[in-house]
Protein backbone atom coordinates (compact mmCIF):
# COMPACT_ATOMS: atom_id res chain seq x y z
CA UNK A 1 0.00 0.00 0.00
CA UNK A 2 1.75 3.52 -1.27
CA UNK A 3 1.51 6.33 1.62
CA UNK A 4 -0.18 8.65 -0.73
CA UNK A 5 -3.14 6.71 -0.27
CA UNK A 6 -3.33 6.10 3.54
CA UNK A 7 -2.83 9.72 4.45
CA UNK A 8 -3.43 10.59 8.32
CA UNK A 9 -6.63 11.51 7.98
CA UNK A 10 -7.88 8.07 6.23
CA UNK A 11 -5.60 6.49 8.61
CA UNK A 12 -7.46 7.39 11.23
CA UNK A 13 -11.12 7.35 9.72
CA UNK A 14 -10.41 3.34 9.15
CA UNK A 15 -9.16 3.06 12.65
CA UNK A 16 -12.34 4.77 14.16
CA UNK A 17 -14.69 2.70 11.17
CA UNK A 18 -12.94 -0.68 12.06
CA UNK A 19 -13.80 0.13 15.99
CA UNK A 20 -17.39 0.59 15.28
CA UNK A 21 -17.43 -2.26 13.30
CA UNK A 22 -16.02 -4.35 15.83
CA UNK A 23 -18.46 -2.81 18.36
CA UNK A 24 -21.65 -3.79 16.26
CA UNK A 25 -19.87 -7.39 15.78
CA UNK A 26 -19.39 -8.24 19.11
CA UNK A 27 -22.77 -6.15 20.73
CA UNK A 28 -24.57 -8.51 18.04
CA UNK A 29 -23.16 -11.45 19.68
CA UNK A 30 -24.45 -10.44 22.93
CA UNK A 31 -27.52 -10.73 21.34
CA UNK A 32 -30.00 -14.21 21.40
CA UNK A 33 -30.15 -15.42 18.11
CA UNK A 34 -33.57 -14.28 16.37
CA UNK A 35 -34.18 -18.25 15.25
CA UNK A 36 -31.98 -21.19 16.20
CA UNK A 37 -30.87 -22.15 13.16
CA UNK A 38 -27.26 -22.04 12.63
CA UNK A 39 -26.07 -19.30 10.69
CA UNK A 40 -29.01 -17.08 10.92
CA UNK A 41 -28.04 -13.44 12.11
CA UNK A 42 -28.09 -9.79 11.81
CA UNK A 43 -24.36 -9.38 10.30
CA UNK A 44 -25.06 -5.43 11.35
CA UNK A 45 -21.53 -4.68 10.70
CA UNK A 46 -21.51 -4.88 7.36
CA UNK A 47 -23.62 -1.63 7.33
CA UNK A 48 -20.43 -0.96 8.14
CA UNK A 49 -18.01 -2.40 5.42
CA UNK A 50 -21.37 -0.73 2.44
CA UNK A 51 -20.83 2.38 3.98
CA UNK A 52 -17.18 2.39 3.19
CA UNK A 53 -17.44 0.71 0.25
CA UNK A 54 -19.67 3.34 -1.29
CA UNK A 55 -18.91 6.27 0.43
CA UNK A 56 -15.04 5.73 1.11
CA UNK A 57 -13.17 3.71 -0.47
CA UNK A 58 -13.29 -0.02 -1.28
CA UNK A 59 -9.63 -0.67 -0.41
CA UNK A 60 -10.69 0.75 3.16
CA UNK A 61 -13.90 -1.34 3.57
CA UNK A 62 -11.52 -4.41 2.81
CA UNK A 63 -9.26 -3.80 5.68
CA UNK A 64 -11.51 -2.71 8.02
CA UNK A 65 -13.43 -6.12 7.08
CA UNK A 66 -10.42 -8.08 7.24
CA UNK A 67 -9.48 -6.52 10.66
CA UNK A 68 -12.90 -7.12 11.92
CA UNK A 69 -12.85 -10.65 11.47
CA UNK A 70 -9.26 -10.66 12.86
CA UNK A 71 -10.05 -9.58 15.80
CA UNK A 72 -13.57 -10.31 16.22
CA UNK A 73 -12.44 -13.98 15.96
CA UNK A 74 -9.67 -13.56 18.01
CA UNK A 75 -12.36 -12.53 20.97
CA UNK A 76 -14.77 -14.78 20.42
CA UNK A 77 -14.31 -18.08 18.55
CA UNK A 78 -11.81 -20.26 17.59
CA UNK A 79 -10.28 -21.96 14.04
CA UNK A 80 -13.40 -22.69 13.09
CA UNK A 81 -15.55 -19.67 13.33
CA UNK A 82 -12.32 -17.74 12.14
CA UNK A 83 -12.91 -19.35 8.36
CA UNK A 84 -17.06 -18.97 8.59
CA UNK A 85 -16.51 -15.42 8.86
CA UNK A 86 -13.73 -15.16 6.43
CA UNK A 87 -15.10 -16.94 3.98
CA UNK A 88 -18.47 -14.72 4.24
CA UNK A 89 -17.34 -12.01 4.67
CA UNK A 90 -14.51 -11.87 1.40
CA UNK A 91 -16.56 -13.56 -0.54
CA UNK A 92 -19.91 -10.96 0.43
CA UNK A 93 -17.11 -7.87 -0.46
CA UNK A 94 -16.52 -9.31 -3.77
CA UNK A 95 -19.52 -9.68 -5.01
CA UNK A 96 -20.96 -6.39 -3.33
CA UNK A 97 -18.02 -4.24 -4.69
CA UNK A 98 -19.09 -6.53 -8.40
CA UNK A 99 -22.70 -5.23 -7.54
CA UNK A 100 -22.05 -1.45 -6.78
CA UNK A 101 -20.14 -0.93 -9.38
CA UNK A 102 -23.07 -2.20 -11.79
CA UNK A 103 -25.38 0.13 -10.25
CA UNK A 104 -22.91 2.87 -9.65
CA UNK A 105 -22.78 2.62 -5.73
CA UNK A 106 -26.84 3.92 -5.84
CA UNK A 107 -29.30 1.52 -4.34
CA UNK A 108 -27.60 0.65 -1.27
CA UNK A 109 -30.32 -2.26 -0.40
CA UNK A 110 -29.81 -4.06 -3.36
CA UNK A 111 -26.35 -4.33 -2.63
CA UNK A 112 -26.49 -5.40 0.93
CA UNK A 113 -29.15 -7.99 0.15
CA UNK A 114 -26.77 -9.61 -2.43
CA UNK A 115 -23.80 -9.49 -0.23
CA UNK A 116 -26.25 -10.99 2.67
CA UNK A 117 -27.02 -13.92 0.24
CA UNK A 118 -23.51 -14.32 -1.14
CA UNK A 119 -22.43 -14.78 2.73
CA UNK A 120 -24.98 -16.83 3.74
CA UNK A 121 -24.36 -19.31 0.63
CA UNK A 122 -20.52 -19.31 1.02
CA UNK A 123 -20.44 -20.36 4.83
CA UNK A 124 -23.50 -22.83 4.07
CA UNK A 125 -20.66 -24.07 1.80
CA UNK A 126 -17.89 -23.96 4.25
CA UNK A 127 -20.07 -25.89 6.55
CA UNK A 128 -20.79 -28.52 3.93
CA UNK A 129 -17.17 -28.93 3.25
CA UNK A 130 -16.01 -28.96 7.27
CA UNK A 131 -19.16 -31.89 8.23
CA UNK A 132 -19.13 -33.49 4.71
CA UNK A 133 -22.76 -34.16 5.21
CA UNK A 134 -25.04 -33.36 2.73
CA UNK A 135 -27.91 -32.88 4.68
CA UNK A 136 -27.46 -29.73 5.80
CA UNK A 137 -28.25 -28.30 2.71
CA UNK A 138 -32.06 -28.11 3.84
CA UNK A 139 -30.83 -25.24 5.72
CA UNK A 140 -30.52 -23.27 2.55
CA UNK A 141 -34.02 -21.92 1.62
CA UNK A 142 -34.11 -20.80 5.59
CA UNK A 143 -30.23 -18.87 5.15
CA UNK A 144 -31.76 -17.60 1.93
CA UNK A 145 -34.61 -16.25 3.65
CA UNK A 146 -33.24 -14.98 6.21
CA UNK A 147 -30.08 -13.61 4.54
CA UNK A 148 -32.86 -11.09 2.59
CA UNK A 149 -34.67 -10.00 5.49
CA UNK A 150 -30.75 -9.20 7.28
CA UNK A 151 -29.74 -7.88 3.90
CA UNK A 152 -32.62 -5.52 4.03
CA UNK A 153 -32.49 -4.32 7.61
CA UNK A 154 -28.52 -3.81 7.52
CA UNK A 155 -28.79 -1.82 3.81
CA UNK A 156 -31.89 0.53 5.08
CA UNK A 157 -29.29 1.17 7.60
CA UNK A 158 -26.71 2.15 5.41
CA UNK A 159 -29.16 4.50 3.07
CA UNK A 160 -30.47 6.44 6.35
CA UNK A 161 -26.84 6.80 7.23
CA UNK A 162 -25.29 7.64 4.11
CA UNK A 163 -26.49 11.25 4.08
CA UNK A 164 -25.05 12.56 7.15
CA UNK A 165 -21.85 10.60 6.47
CA UNK A 166 -21.24 12.00 3.41
CA UNK A 167 -20.67 15.31 5.49
CA UNK A 168 -17.21 14.05 6.35
CA UNK A 169 -15.03 14.76 4.17
CA UNK A 170 -12.39 12.03 3.56
CA UNK B 1 -26.85 -1.50 -19.22
CA UNK B 2 -28.75 1.48 -16.90
CA UNK B 3 -28.46 0.96 -13.50
CA UNK B 4 -31.94 1.38 -12.86
CA UNK B 5 -32.80 -1.54 -15.02
CA UNK B 6 -30.03 -3.80 -13.46
CA UNK B 7 -31.94 -2.74 -10.00
CA UNK B 8 -34.74 -4.18 -11.67
CA UNK B 9 -33.56 -6.90 -12.55
CA UNK B 10 -31.90 -7.59 -9.72
CA UNK B 11 -34.71 -7.30 -7.55
CA UNK B 12 -36.51 -9.99 -9.66
CA UNK B 13 -33.78 -12.52 -9.25
CA UNK B 14 -34.10 -11.73 -4.87
CA UNK B 15 -38.02 -11.85 -5.41
CA UNK B 16 -37.41 -15.31 -7.62
CA UNK B 17 -35.12 -16.77 -5.09
CA UNK B 18 -37.37 -16.24 -2.45
CA UNK B 19 -40.45 -17.50 -3.70
CA UNK B 20 -38.23 -20.95 -4.50
CA UNK B 21 -36.92 -20.61 -1.07
CA UNK B 22 -40.73 -20.68 0.64
CA UNK B 23 -41.76 -22.99 -1.95
CA UNK B 24 -39.38 -25.61 -0.56
CA UNK B 25 -39.71 -24.94 3.20
CA UNK B 26 -43.49 -25.21 3.28
CA UNK B 27 -43.61 -29.46 2.43
CA UNK B 28 -40.69 -29.31 4.81
CA UNK B 29 -42.23 -27.67 7.64
CA UNK B 30 -45.96 -29.99 7.20
CA UNK B 31 -46.92 -33.55 6.59
CA UNK B 32 -42.90 -34.98 7.31
CA UNK B 33 -43.74 -36.70 10.32
CA UNK B 34 -45.99 -38.72 8.63
CA UNK B 35 -42.89 -41.51 7.63
CA UNK B 36 -43.67 -44.51 8.60
CA UNK B 37 -39.36 -44.72 10.04
CA UNK B 38 -37.41 -41.68 12.00
CA UNK B 39 -33.81 -43.17 11.65
CA UNK B 40 -31.57 -40.64 13.29
CA UNK B 41 -28.10 -40.34 12.27
CA UNK B 42 -25.70 -38.69 14.04
CA UNK B 43 -22.50 -37.94 12.06
CA UNK B 44 -19.49 -35.94 12.81
CA UNK B 45 -17.47 -34.72 10.08
CA UNK B 46 -19.00 -36.56 7.93
CA UNK B 47 -18.56 -40.17 9.59
CA UNK B 48 -21.68 -41.88 11.00
CA UNK B 49 -21.46 -42.35 14.27
CA UNK B 50 -24.76 -43.79 15.63
CA UNK B 51 -27.86 -44.96 13.74
CA UNK B 52 -31.11 -44.93 16.18
CA UNK B 53 -34.60 -45.73 15.32
CA UNK B 54 -36.25 -43.74 17.49
CA UNK B 55 -39.73 -45.36 17.17
CA UNK B 56 -37.88 -48.35 18.88
CA UNK B 57 -36.77 -46.33 21.75
CA UNK B 58 -38.96 -47.29 24.76
CA UNK B 59 -37.01 -45.41 27.72
CA UNK B 60 -35.23 -42.10 27.47
CA UNK B 61 -31.18 -42.34 27.56
CA UNK B 62 -28.46 -40.07 26.99
CA UNK B 63 -25.83 -40.89 24.79
CA UNK B 64 -22.09 -38.84 25.34
CA UNK B 65 -20.42 -38.25 22.10
CA UNK B 66 -16.59 -36.74 23.01
CA UNK B 67 -15.04 -35.05 20.41
CA UNK B 68 -11.14 -33.95 20.15
CA UNK B 69 -9.51 -31.24 22.61
CA UNK B 70 -12.58 -32.09 25.56
CA UNK B 71 -15.57 -31.10 23.33
CA UNK B 72 -18.25 -32.87 24.12
CA UNK B 73 -22.20 -33.15 23.46
CA UNK B 74 -24.50 -35.12 25.39
CA UNK B 75 -27.62 -36.81 23.09
CA UNK B 76 -30.82 -37.07 24.46
CA UNK B 77 -32.70 -39.87 22.88
CA UNK B 78 -36.36 -40.24 23.74
CA UNK B 79 -39.05 -42.19 22.19
CA UNK B 80 -39.61 -40.68 18.83
CA UNK B 81 -37.45 -37.47 19.37
CA UNK B 82 -33.80 -36.28 19.76
CA UNK B 83 -32.27 -33.25 21.55
CA UNK B 84 -28.83 -32.21 22.48
CA UNK B 85 -29.18 -31.84 26.13
CA UNK B 86 -25.68 -30.51 26.87
CA UNK B 87 -22.40 -29.01 24.91
CA UNK B 88 -19.49 -27.45 25.80
CA UNK B 89 -19.68 -25.66 22.53
CA UNK B 90 -19.37 -21.71 22.33
CA UNK B 91 -22.68 -20.75 20.43
CA UNK B 92 -24.80 -23.51 21.99
CA UNK B 93 -26.84 -23.63 19.39
CA UNK B 94 -27.75 -26.89 19.39
CA UNK B 95 -29.00 -27.24 22.59
CA UNK B 96 -31.23 -23.83 21.61
CA UNK B 97 -32.51 -26.47 18.54
CA UNK B 98 -34.47 -28.20 21.13
CA UNK B 99 -36.34 -31.64 19.90
CA UNK B 100 -36.36 -32.65 16.87
CA UNK B 101 -39.04 -35.76 15.80
CA UNK B 102 -39.00 -35.07 11.90
CA UNK B 103 -36.40 -34.36 9.00
CA UNK B 104 -37.31 -30.73 8.37
CA UNK B 105 -34.63 -29.20 10.54
CA UNK B 106 -31.47 -31.06 11.44
CA UNK B 107 -29.92 -30.41 14.61
CA UNK B 108 -26.17 -29.23 13.94
CA UNK B 109 -23.28 -27.86 16.26
CA UNK B 110 -21.13 -26.52 13.48
CA UNK B 111 -18.06 -25.86 16.16
CA UNK B 112 -17.77 -29.23 16.44
CA UNK B 113 -18.96 -30.82 13.25
CA UNK B 114 -21.38 -32.88 14.14
CA UNK B 115 -24.79 -33.59 12.63
CA UNK B 116 -28.19 -35.22 13.88
CA UNK B 117 -30.80 -35.91 10.87
CA UNK B 118 -34.06 -37.91 11.41
CA UNK B 119 -34.53 -40.00 8.09
CA UNK B 120 -37.91 -40.63 7.81
CA UNK B 121 -39.67 -42.90 5.01
CA UNK B 122 -40.50 -39.45 2.61
CA UNK B 123 -36.34 -38.67 2.90
CA UNK B 124 -35.01 -42.21 2.15
CA UNK B 125 -37.18 -42.12 -0.81
CA UNK B 126 -36.04 -39.07 -2.23
CA UNK B 127 -32.32 -39.89 -0.93
CA UNK B 128 -32.40 -42.26 -3.77
CA UNK B 129 -33.23 -39.23 -6.56
CA UNK B 130 -31.48 -36.41 -4.94
CA UNK B 131 -28.68 -36.43 -2.17
CA UNK B 132 -30.23 -34.07 -0.11
CA UNK B 133 -33.71 -32.46 0.54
Amino acid sequence: MNNRFFTTRRLALTGIFAGIALALHVVEGFLPPVLPIPGVKLGFSNTITLLLMIWGHPLEALVVLVLRILIGSLFFSQATAFLYSLAGGISCYLVMLTIGKLLKNRYPILISIFGALTHNVAQLLVALLLTGSPGILVYAPVLILSATGAGLITGLAAQFTLPYIRRIRF
Amino acid sequence: MQPKRIAWILTAVIVLLAVISLYMIFPQLRGLSKGNQHIARITEDGVVLYEIDLDAVETPYTLRIDEKDGEYNIILVEPGKISVQESNCPSQVCVRMKKISTGAMPITCLPHRLVIQIYDHYMIQSDSTNDHE
